[in-house]
């Protein structure tokens, strides 16, 4: 199980049709632009150079197959490790698409979310969204692959990175949906009574964060980045049950821009609200 | 109705009070003209010599730094009948209708029926004495075309819109007037029940020697019995050291650094105020028709748009309410206003809207001094 | 951020303020030239203030548009009647408490609280917020401007030279669509996207959007801000899903920008935070 490839299709099975509203909602952003970011967000962007284009945003609803899990059995459910991936990777693409509409060098403050609706039997509606910003000294800040960079951070995150002397370049993922094991009788029984250390349940959950890890770090990779920041790492266990759990690591890749940095030093402030 | 959104707000330590000891009457300490009438467990408390508190450790810490002293957490607490038209009631409209059953709401219904044209008042007496007791009333009352006066809708509310019928029609199903009428006895008993348990706690103030009450909390509830409502008012008194008997005592729901920053920017606290507001909407065939989708009994629609009296009542709950608090607070600045409103289905086409307005009354005692306007700082965690 | 009164110490001279309240000066005081309300904290009071503000009226606007019956049967595409209630009751509402901000003489409100209720037939729409003017007691010129942003963020574009001119929203409400069993049938252990699924609420999405922006152009603003979406479906239909977008419109005041280069501060306090205005809100 130490297979770490990606979903091997991505590239070639994303469509690139927006829906036709899409295209014109962009269209008629010529004068105006939209932000999901906070007045605070939105003068610290100003202030590192960038202006705000528009609010972007990509969604795919997806219907996740079914795989078979062994009872008694820890194992990657690759299935619907792929579904979740694809799934997520659809709407981020489309939302690149619409931030390459307007132009834009990246996206800033981007929300990944999941929702589940009633009526969509086993079916799920991923939402990227974040705000299209470019540069206002018109400098290219697309990353390697000519694209628009995405990340997750926030205004002042994206501001204090800036003056660190690195840029974001992609927003990076890995997921790994797996399937941990119930204990059989006889192990159950074996344990009555003790608090022991649980190796098969350790080592199944181990390994899955290291694959959504492993998988995350290999996309950064990809985009040639110096290092990931602002980690998360989460484990949901969507619908399927309580022993299938989806870990899911996602992060900012940041790549170093060279320059000489003089860092302002920072001022200690002790505020007495609270 | 529950307002504790105030930090420091814990609910009263009432084990402290104890119950087999017989304490004075705290009577004598009034100057201010509330009668001194405190159980005796509460002048036993406060005349205790540990004080007690609300306050978090930042709230307190902020009061100290203030020259302010904790000296007791005070409270004051008033039940009130709340039955709606029911017998006894002031608002009762006429001997012999109540208690009213389904909410009783007979004698508003009377009040209303003299504002009826005489015309078609004759038509309204079946249709509604099925739902409403007070059913009857309403339509001799506007049949005889100015049956209110001696009951007087002042008693009980005053029109503040009314909404005619556009069909020329009248059937028995057929609401062909409707309006919006300020419940008065609500607001009146609230602030009743209110302003006696604020008295009672500042009595309990004075009691134990304070100057001020910070972090007010006030809480309404109906914990006993619906046809009841409970005023629970109270907060941490606290004491300048050195300062001379205050000729009164001022109170706040602020508390700690927020108390500091107003006192700062040249404010002083004065009372704590609260009001509350209630419209009753008796619903016109269009507002009927529409609140139901648009069809009405009789096959007929009414265009979908705005219901313009519903937006009306909306309006009108939450201006009443800002004029009962601004009528309290003279050329005063209420701070840190809190707006809560609700709406209430009593029966078919009659509801009601509650507003609630509390805010800390605050008076400029010197002119302000502005700060240096704000800059951008990151925070770095 | 740090504003105005966050490094706000006691100090001696508070005593003495206090000491004098405690002896009752404040009652030779007669309060100021108007008696004014607003559900500001003291902190966007102070910060208000320092960029020339001050709050005048706690105002309120509100309206009720009805929802025709039939509309929540489960048809196809837009539920057009209650898009159409949606944005007519936030419109009249906003007019509403534009009208009072201008009997009281002020020049906008922030702090705009925008609740919306909907019901099968009634959509309701209360805003309630703080009406401000400058305190050197200028007259209005022109609409007054709504915002949902706080006395804070209208300091921070004040001084950076932005204008909030008002309110932006746009909402549509549209039918889930159905997939034929038979579809289903095919694709139940399939990973598959459900293509007419997405293009249905990505189109409904883009259409909020859409309309909050022709708003705000309509306004003639230069960009949206804060722009919140809030979606899901609607408790009584639960195959009707709604999507609402809106935010503040800005636009250059033509001022030049106040604010400089920002600085970083590193905060020695445990999870000191700001205060939140909501708290004293109750919420």
């Amino acid at each position: 199980m130490s297979d770490t490839n990606l979903p091997a299709d991505l590239p070639s099975n994303l469509p690139a049709d927006l829906p036709r509203d899409a295209g014109k909602r962009l269209a008629e952003l010529k004068n105006l632009f939209t932000s999901d970011l906070s007045v605070n967000e939105f003068l610290l962007i100003k202030q590192a150079g960038f202006h705000p284009l528009g609010l972007v945003m990509g969604s795919s609803i997806y219907h996740t197959g079914i795989q078979t899990r062994k009872w008694s059995k820890s194992q990657e459910l690759t299935k619907l490790t792929e579904a979740m991936y694809n799934a997520r990777e659809l709407a981020m693409t489309r939302m690149e698409e619409e931030a390459e509409q307007l132009d834009a060098d990246g996206i800033v403050g981007v929300r990944l979310d999941v929702n589940y609706y009633e009526w969509g039997n086993d079916a799920a509606e991923f939402i990227a969204v974040g705000t299209a910003v470019k540069a206002e000294n018109g400098v290219s800040h697309r990353n390697k692959h000519g694209k628009p960079f995405t990340s997750d951070l926030s205004g002042q995150d994206f501001w204090t990175l800036m003056q660190t002397g690195y840029v974001p370049q992609g927003l990076v993922m890995g997921t790994c949906v797996y399937h941990i094991a119930h204990r059989g009788l006889v192990q159950t029984l074996g344990s009555v009574g003790q608090n022991v250390e649980l190796p098969n349940f350790t080592q199944a959950l181990y390994e899955a964060r290291e694959l959504a890890m492993t998988r995350m770090q290999e996309e950064a990779e990809r985009l040639g980045s110096t290092g990931i920041v602002g980690v998360r790492l989460e484990e949901k266990s969507h619908q399927w049950g309580s022993h299938t759990i989806e870990f899911l690591s996602i992060g900012t890749a940041v790549g170093d821009t060279g320059g000489a940095v003089t860092l302002p030093q920072p001022i200690t402030v002790i505020s007495l609200d609270n | 109705m529950a307002d504790s959104g105030i930090p420091g707000g814990v609910p009263p330590d009432d084990e402290r009070v104890q119950q087999d000891q017989v304490g004075q009457r705290p009577g004598e300490v009034s100057e201010t003209g509330y009668e001194g009438d405190l159980p005796p467990e509460a002048a036993e408390r406060l005349s205790s010599s540990a004080w007690s508190s609300g306050l978090s450790v930042n709230d307190f810490a902020a009061c100290r730094s203030m020259g302010l002293r904790p000296v007791a957490l005070v409270q004051g607490f008033c039940v009130m009948g709340w039955s709606w038209y029911g017998a006894g009631s002031p608002y009762m409209y006429r001997p012999g209708y109540g208690p009213a059953m389904g909410g009783g709401t007979g004698g508003g219904f009377g009040g209303l029926g003299g504002r009826l044209p005489g015309t078609v008042g004759g038509g309204f007496g079946g249709p509604f004495s099925g739902n409403y007791q007070g059913g009857g009333g309403y339509g001799a009352a506007g049949g005889s075309g100015s049956g209110a006066g001696a009951y007087g809708r002042s008693r009980w509310g005053s029109t503040i819109s009314s909404y005619n019928c556009p069909h020329y029609y009248a059937g028995m199903d057929h609401r062909s007037f409707g309006e919006n009428f300020e419940q008065r006895w609500v607001s009146d008993v609230w602030s009743q029940g209110f302003n006696t348990a604020f008295a009672r706690m500042i009595e309990e103030a004075e009691a134990a020697g304070a100057h001020g009450i910070v972090g007010v909390v006030h809480t309404v509830s109906s914990l006993i019995d619906r046809s009841i409502r409970e005023f629970h008012v109270y907060g941490t008194a606290v004491a300048v050291e050195g300062a001379a008997r205050p000729p009164s005592i001022w109170s706040t729901y602020l508390a700690g650094q927020r108390l500091a920053k107003l006192v700062e920017a040249g404010f002083t606290p004065v009372s704590v105020v609260a009001s509350i507001a209630s419209v009753r909407v008796w619903a016109v065939c269009v507002t009927q028709a529409l609140m139901a989708g648009g069809y009405q009994t009789g096959g007929w629609s009414a265009p979908t748009g705005e219901v313009t009296q519903i937006s009306d009542a909306q309006m009108q709950v939450r201006r009443l309410v800002r004029d009962h608090v601004k009528s309290q607070i003279g050329a005063d600045t209420l701070h840190g206003a809190d707006l809560a409103a609700a709406w209430r289905d009593i029966g078919e086409g009659d509801y009601e809207l509650q507003a609630v307005l509390r805010g800390t009354r605050v008076r400029r005692v010197r002119p302000a001094d502005p700060l240096p306007p704000p800059k951008l700082t990151v925070r770095l965690v | 951020m740090s504003f105005p009164g966050d490094d706000l110490q006691p100090s001696e001279s508070i005593r003495e303020k206090v000491a004098h309240m405690a002896a009752g000066g404040y009652l030779a005081h007669t309060g100021g030239r108007r008696g004014a309300t607003s559900d500001l904290s003291i902190d966007e009071t102070l910060v208000l203030h320092s960029v020339g503000w001050e709050p005048v009226e706690l105002v309120c606007g509100a309206s009720s548009f009805s929802i025709p019956a039939g509309v929540w049967l489960w048809n196809q595409g837009e539920i057009t009647s209650a898009s159409y209630a949606y944005a007519g009751a936030l419109a009249r509402a906003v007019a509403s408490l534009q009208g009072e901000c201008r009997a009281v003489g002020g020049h906008g409100i922030v702090g705009v609280h925008l609740e919306v209720a909907v019901e099968r037939h009634l959509v309701n729409a209360v805003m309630v917020g703080s009406a401000v003017a400058p305190a050197d007691g200028s007259r209005p010129s022109g609409q007054p401007f709504a915002s949902d942003l706080s006395g804070r963020d209208f300091a921070l574009l004040h001084q950076g030279g932005w204008d909030p001119i008002g309110l932006a929203y746009g909402a549509a409400f549209v039918n889930a669509p159905r997939r034929s069993i038979s579809v289903a049938m095919r694709q139940s252990s399939q990973n598959v996207e459900l293509t007419n699924y997405t293009e249905a609420l990505y189109a409904a999405r883009e259409s909020a959007m859409e309309r909050m922006q022709s708003m705000a152009e309509r306004l003639s603003g230069q960009g949206v801000v804060g722009v919140r979406v809030s979606e899901g479906t609607v408790g009584f239909a639960r195959h009707a899903i709604r999507f609402a977008a809106w935010g503040t419109v800005i636009r250059r005041s033509g001022r030049p920008d106040r604010l400089g280069e920002p600085s970083m501060v590193v905060s020695l306090g445990d999870e000191s935070t700001a205060f939140d205005a909501a708290s004293l809100r109750g919420g």
